[in-house]
């Protein structure tokens, strides 16, 4: 009787207890999917250049969330997103992708761009360009005062862009275990109260390559790219000896690490960010090119028609002073290899011709111009002085001579099709399919 | 025994098995809920087909009027009264709804609205040190519609913006530049009224101070106590009207918007159905002898003459008694700099005559004063060195200052081309000779 109570009583609680839960869980959950709005010429670009090929998001409409709330900043202008994402695309993205392929970028590319209109003002008094977060996302300020044209603007920010995804990178295989042995005591946390000039005795690329060996390692990748070989080597050269020796150091262990860990040439890849960036905001190669003790650069080699890449304008004259000197009496047989300019002394450039003569020997032939530089920055050659041998071969070479003294020349920067050389050349400043170049050099 | 047990399960059992456990909310889901509420909002946005004319007043100060007009494709048209390219030209950008907290409108690139908050000084005006612009806001939630009105609370900084739907007049108006009309036709305003102000009905005078540059309207008066009041309010320029952050209050006259009246150039207010016109006044409308005192609470202690000699256009007895001063120093090779009065404490008082051949020198003669009202009387005269070396040079002026008692007050300027704010030392006896420069 006992038992047959209790088995009731739990048949009752089981009963009571059994109540049907039925919950619709086939519901289409509201707002899913985040942000949607008309998608604009705009969005249609970023998707058709980012996002599709290589998943990569650039949210430039505001989104409280996204942000140091403790900051004030603002939208960017829409003008001026695709301006500087066709930057970013070109001198970021398709140099690393020219280099190594899509996939690389794919894989290692930080997934969310973020854009703010204004600078990030922090509380020292100092202001944030850019920022990244976990290899994932970066945020880029100040777009409302990027200008594709402004060549230190856009520096800035591709600069940002390439120290960012060089910690990715960095972060995904490490660098040599001995870079941060090249300057070991120059790092400290007080980067930002030294001066450049500091930096650069200590044997830094920059004040903020002083604060971490992460931070040195992208600042010299990130530098070195920016501001092409012939930039970088003008920061080089206004260095001590002692300061030279480890910013060498450290360029050979950058240039290393992404030879063998990624099988990236650096240097093609330096010529490739430089060729993007000269594209849309040159930098005046007489910078880095001319005479004085300032400029690395005080040459231009190797000049010569058999170059691949030279105007066909260019090559005809050289083709003609190659015939002209090859039959010039007495003893014909001399062989026009190459000329060079050297910059040997203010406003003045020696014209040196190599040739060998009919028996076989190498000669120069030096032809020294007086400069002129008008005031729209174009060069004109004046003959001042001839050496022995330019007397005897000159009738045969007017050609290249007269193509040198009869137009004005501007600088520019050239390349070979496969990046690996960066020349820089004299373009007819009246017609851009006139021009020559050399490789620069001492 | 057993039986009770049983009953006593039966009756928990009872409790626990009566679940209803029926998850259904008692309205609608809440996503779909909160997508339909932002569905009607952006319906109310799009309500207005001549767009809409919005407030901001933000808490950095200034305030401005903007035009909005909204898409359904997610731009948005605006103007403003912000600077004169913004008044004169429209600019577009986009903006969206978003459930955040709030159902919340946010203008997501940049627009005019944003240049008040944007955190460089140079654009925004605000502080360079704090770098947060005006603290205006961009990303307002939805708080209150009210008829033609919608009323918005920024999400950042908390500002309050105001919207109200445009008539096509009032829309084709700003479009054409109306704004910035109105700017102009108040600075125009501002030079040829100096002293503006409101004649209340029991004959006080409300001076109006219109700052375009810091967007402020003052309202000063002297209340029955002879103290000086003043209110301050932040401003925005709208169509042939300025917007009043708050009220402005005398009696029971209060009103939040001054109208242009474009035909009379002038404001005016509006105290129930009566209209009344703002006047100009020659010279300030609070008297000089509130703001004249010694201790750093009054505005002004010294009058100067200034090397340039009287300031133009003022007829008074003091300006042969000047002249002959000028002419005495002229005679010995000397040039008057500056003359001044400067009140020193309480009770004393100096005029300096600052005076040059090569080198500069000061002639200076002390006063005790005793002070009643505007009335002041000057005693017991101290010169120094170079005071009594050029006693000659000085006679004409030490014997005016003699001749008080003085009565401080305001003085004018028929001269247009004279702006600087005067004042002067009445002679008691006889008003219209009096000791005047710039304050």
């Amino acid at each position: 009787m006992k038992n047959i109570y209790i088995l009731t009583f739990a048949l009752l609680l089981f009963a009571g207890l059994s109540c049907k839960k039925s919950e619709n869980l086939n519901r289409e959950i509201v707002g899913l999917g985040g942000d949607t709005w008309e998608q604009g010429t705009l969005d249609q670009w970023l998707n058709v250049n980012f996002t599709q090929p290589y998943n990569i998001s650039v949210k430039y409409r505001w989104d409280g969330t996204e942000y140091d709330n403790a900051k004030t900043l603002i939208p960017p202008r829409i003008e001026r997103v695709q301006p500087l994402m066709e930057m970013v695309r070109a001198a970021w993205i398709d140099p690393y992708a020219a280099q190594v392929g899509e996939n690389f970028i794919k894989k290692y590319a930080p997934k969310n761009y973020v854009l703010v209109g204004s600078l990030q003002y922090n509380p020292g008094g100092s202001v944030t360009l850019g920022e990244a977060e976990g290899g994932i996302k970066v945020t880029l300020f100040n777009v409302n005062n990027f200008s594709k044209t402004d060549r230190a603007i856009a520096k800035r920010v591709l600069k940002t862009i390439h120290h960012e995804f060089t910690h990715i990178l960095h972060q995904t295989i490490s660098y040599q275990k001995e870079f941060p042995q090249v300057t070991p005591a120059g790092y400290t946390a007080d980067w930002n109260n030294t001066t450049l000039a500091t930096a650069y005795a200590g044997g830094f690329i920059s004040q903020y390559a002083q604060a971490a060996p992460n931070e040195d390692f992208a600042e010299m990748t990130s530098i070195m790219l920016t501001e092409g070989k012939a930039g970088y080597e003008a920061i080089v050269k206004g260095m001590t000896a002692t300061a030279q020796t480890s910013i060498r150091m450290k360029e050979d262990m950058v240039v290393t690490y992404f030879k063998q860990t990624y099988g990236i040439d650096f240097y093609t890849l330096q010529n490739r960010v430089q060729a993007a960036l000269n594209q849309s905001s040159p930098s005046q190669p007489n910078t880095y090119l001319g005479f004085g003790t300032t400029l690395p650069y005080t040459a231009l080699h190797g000049i010569s028609g058999d170059v691949a890449g030279q105007s066909p304008d260019f090559v005809t004259v050289f083709n003609a002073a190659k015939t002209g000197l090859a039959a010039l009496n007495p003893s014909p047989g001399r062989v026009l290899l190459n000329f060079s300019l050297l910059y040997t002394a203010a406003n003045q450039v020696t014209l040196r011709i190599n040739y060998n003569n009919a028996a076989g020997a190498s000669v120069v032939a030096n032809f020294t111009y007086n400069l002129s530089t008008d005031a729209n920055g174009a060069v004109s050659f004046v003959l001042s002085a001839s050496d022995a041998n330019a007397v005897v071969i000159a009738p045969s070479i007017t050609a290249l001579t007269n193509y040198l003294t009869q137009n004005k020349f501007v600088y520019k920067w050239y390349y070979s099709s496969d990046f690996k050389s960066e020349y820089i050349g004299l373009q007819k400043s009246t017609d851009a399919n006139s021009y020559f170049f050399g490789v620069y050099g001492n | 025994m057993m039986k009770k047990l049983l009953y006593i399960a039966l009756v928990i059992t009872g409790f626990v098995s009566s679940c209803k456990k029926d998850t259904d909310p008692i309205f609608d889901d809440p996503d779909s809920r909160l997508s339909a509420e932002l569905a009607k909002d952006q319906a109310i946005l799009l309500s207005a087909a001549d767009g809409w004319k919005a407030t901001i007043y933000p808490k950095g100060g200034k305030g401005f009027s903007y035009y909005f007009k909204f898409t359904a494709e997610g731009k948005v048209t605006m103007m403003s009264d912000f600077n004169s390219t913004t008044a004169s030209a429209t600019a577009e950008s986009t903006y969206r709804l978003k459930a955040l907290q709030r159902p919340t409108l946010i203008f997501d690139t940049y627009n005019y609205v944003h240049l008040a908050a944007d955190p460089d000084a140079s654009i925004s005006g605000g502080g360079a040190s704090t770098a947060t612009g005006l603290a205006s806001d961009f990303e307002f939630a939805f708080t209150e519609v009210v008829g033609d009105t919608v009323k918005f609370q920024g999400t950042f900084n908390k500002n309050l913006m105001k919207m109200v739907k445009l008539s096509a007049a009032e829309s084709q108006s700003i479009l054409a530049g109306g704004l910035k009309t109105m700017i102009d036709a108040n600075a125009l305003y501002l030079t040829n009224n100096k002293y503006p102000y409101i004649p209340f009905s029991d004959g006080v005078k409300g001076a109006i101070a219109i700052d375009v540059n810091a967007k402020t309207v003052k309202l000063n008066y002297v209340d029955s106590k002879e103290v000086s009041q003043t209110q301050s309010t932040t401003f925005a320029f709208g169509i042939n009207k300025i917007y009043l952050n708050t009220f402005l209050t005398y009696g029971n006259l209060s009103f939040n918007e001054m109208t242009w009246d474009a035909v009379a150039k002038t404001y005016y207010v509006m105290s129930g159905a009566t209209r009344i016109n703002l006047l100009n006044s020659p010279t300030p409308i609070t008297p000089l002898s509130l703001m004249f005192g010694f201790p750093s609470t009054f505005t002004y202690r010294k009058i100067t003459i200034p090397s340039t000699g009287l300031p133009a256009g003022v007829t008074s007895g003091f300006n042969a008694v000047y002249a002959s001063m000028v002419s005495l120093f002229a005679g010995t090779g000397r040039t008057i700099t500056s003359t001044s009065l400067t009140l020193n404490s309480n009770n004393t008082l100096t005029v300096d005559v600052v005076y040059a051949t090569t080198s500069s020198f000061t002639a200076s003669a002390s006063f005790t004063y005793s002070r009643v009202g505007d009335t002041f009387t000057l005693s017991a005269p101290v010169y120094n060195g170079n005071w009594n070396t050029r006693a000659t040079q000085v006679a004409p002026l030490q014997n005016y200052l003699l001749s008080g008692p003085f009565r401080v007050d305001w003085v004018s300027s028929s001269n247009p081309s004279n702006t600087s704010t005067m004042g002067g030392f009445y002679r008691t006896a006889d008003a219209s000779s009096f000791f005047y420069g710039t304050m």
